[in-house]
């Protein structure tokens, strides 16, 4: 049973208690009819749903998961001004990519929320590191916003849905792995042997 | 190239599939630069039981150490991989600049950018496995020499241990190889392979005879997976059609066994 802070925490990021005026303790009983609706022992006139409810089985916390879009939120709001600059300042779109960079950083610390949600962000982060002294493109920041706004409307993503993301980062030439990775972790080459 | 057709070896089917991405660019560029380029699902038999039996260990090691340093020692341990000193530093280096370039970072302590290492780097693995199998038959014009007794089992992710799984490998399906009726017909090529690798004695060589032998002299015995195995480049040397020519890194090994059949090998520059 997901927990009851879930959905009056939902709530008030939409707005939709406090326009009752509702005080915390009504907010936590409305809370429990809305849950009693939903296990069909009480009749209510509508039904919240949290993304616990959405995803019952994600072992993941509401908490987690609003700050992982808090932070995708950001991260694309970002990517998108760098897309307003003029191509020419770089001093301005570095900066935007340096913040890009911390919050995928973050991100990838929320990564408990699924293989899919950490495989994206991992490739996010990669694709940004392989480019290192290299100009990231127009293109490529676009790109990177897309996928974001991809994770940010489904961050419980499957593994696979995550691979085909990774795939449009990889089209626009950015590497979404390490580039090492086949050296250490593959079969140890013929001459070596 | 010296025909209009390659016969893929292993190594370039690796190189193409799990390598890092410029020379994986290369080898597919390689292959289409044949009007005709045939995989032999042989070819996949070996990467299975090979690099990518071997991209599985180190992801399924990543989680269930969640250390890269631990999963690095003992890759160093276990295979003697000690020329990997200066590749696992750098990568320690690019990883631990990836995930703690900031005192923003989530992963404060040591431990915890340990496991966030094995964890980029886990999600990469179980990346390029996926992405590897799934490629492994659109990078040729055609797959041949299809495998009755080989089941070309995907490996699947278990969510619940959070390790890869791949069940059965190698060739289970039938009790002898579906190989060895084709082979043991043609004696001749068999003897001249045999002839090829004669003094020969590294252990690949010895194994390698002993199948031939047990091809051409024993004819009523069945051919194990292990002995088919064995086989390896003599494979290619005996199946390659005569109008393909081997492709593959490894020109010294092939040339001989190859050369023996009048085939050709070119050679890709990994």
């Amino acid at each position: 049973m997901p927990s009851p802070i879930v959905i009056s925490d939902y709530r008030e990021e939409t707005g939709s208690s406090r326009s009752t005026g509702a005080t915390e303790i009504e907010r936590q009983s409305e809370h429990r009819a809305v849950v009693h609706e939903r296990s069909g022992r009480q009749e209510g006139k509508y039904v919240v749903l949290g993304p616990n409810e959405l995803y019952p089985f994600a072992e993941v916390s509401d908490a987690t998961l609003f700050q992982a879009i808090q932070l995708t939120g950001e991260c694309i709001s970002s990517l998108g001004e760098t897309l307003g600059f003029d191509p020419n300042d770089f001093l301005s779109i570095d900066s935007k990519l340096i913040q890009v960079r911390v919050t995928l950083r973050q991100l990838f610390a929320l990564r408990s929320i699924g293989d899919g949600f950490g495989a994206v962000v991992n490739g996010c982060l990669w694709g940004l590191k392989n480019k290192d002294t290299e100009t990231v493109s127009r293109r490529q920041i676009a790109a990177l916003k897309a996928v974001l706004s991809e994770v940010k409307r489904k961050p419980l993503m499957h593994f696979d849905t995550a691979m085909s993301l990774l795939d449009d980062l990889e089209s626009v030439d950015l590497s979404p792995e390490p580039d090492t990775l086949s050296d250490l972790f593959g079969p140890v080459p013929e001459d070596e042997q | 190239m010296s025909s209009d057709c390659c016969f893929l070896d292993t190594t370039v089917l690796v190189e193409a599939l799990f390598k890092a991405e410029a020379r994986r660019k290369s080898a597919r560029a390689s292959i289409r630069s044949y009007k005709r380029s045939v995989l032999p699902v042989y070819a996949i038999k070996e990467m299975q039981l090979g690099a990518l039996k071997h991209f599985i260990w180190a992801h399924n090691k990543l989680s269930e150490t969640a250390s890269f340093s631990t999963t690095l020692r003992a890759i160093q341990r276990i295979f003697m991989k000690p020329y990997l000193q200066g590749t696992a530093l750098e990568a320690m280096q690019v990883g631990a600049e990836l995930l703690v370039g900031s005192q923003l970072s989530l992963a404060q302590t040591r431990s915890e950018t340990d496991a966030a290492m094995a964890d980029a780097f886990r999600f990469s693995l179980r990346r390029r496995i996926d992405r590897g199998w799934k490629e492994r038959r659109k990078l040729t014009t055609e797959t041949a020499d299809n495998l009755t007794c080989f089941a070309e089992t995907a490996p699947r992710f278990n969510e619940s241990t959070k390790l890869i799984e791949i069940d059965p490998q190698g060739c289970s399906l039938e009790d002898s190889c579906c190989l060895a009726a084709k082979l043991r017909q043609r004696p001749k090529d068999l003897e001249a392979l045999l002839k090829a690798i004669e003094g020969k004695s590294r252990p690949e060589d010895n194994k390698r005879r002993q199948t031939l032998h047990l091809l051409k002299n024993t004819p009523k015995r069945e051919v194990s997976d292990t002995a088919c195995r064995a086989l390896g480049d003599a494979y290619f040397a005996l199946r390659c059609p005569t109008d393909c020519a081997i492709l593959t890194t490894n020109v010294k090994d092939h040339s001989v066994l190859a050369g023996a059949l009048h085939k050709k090998v070119d050679q890709h520059k990994a």
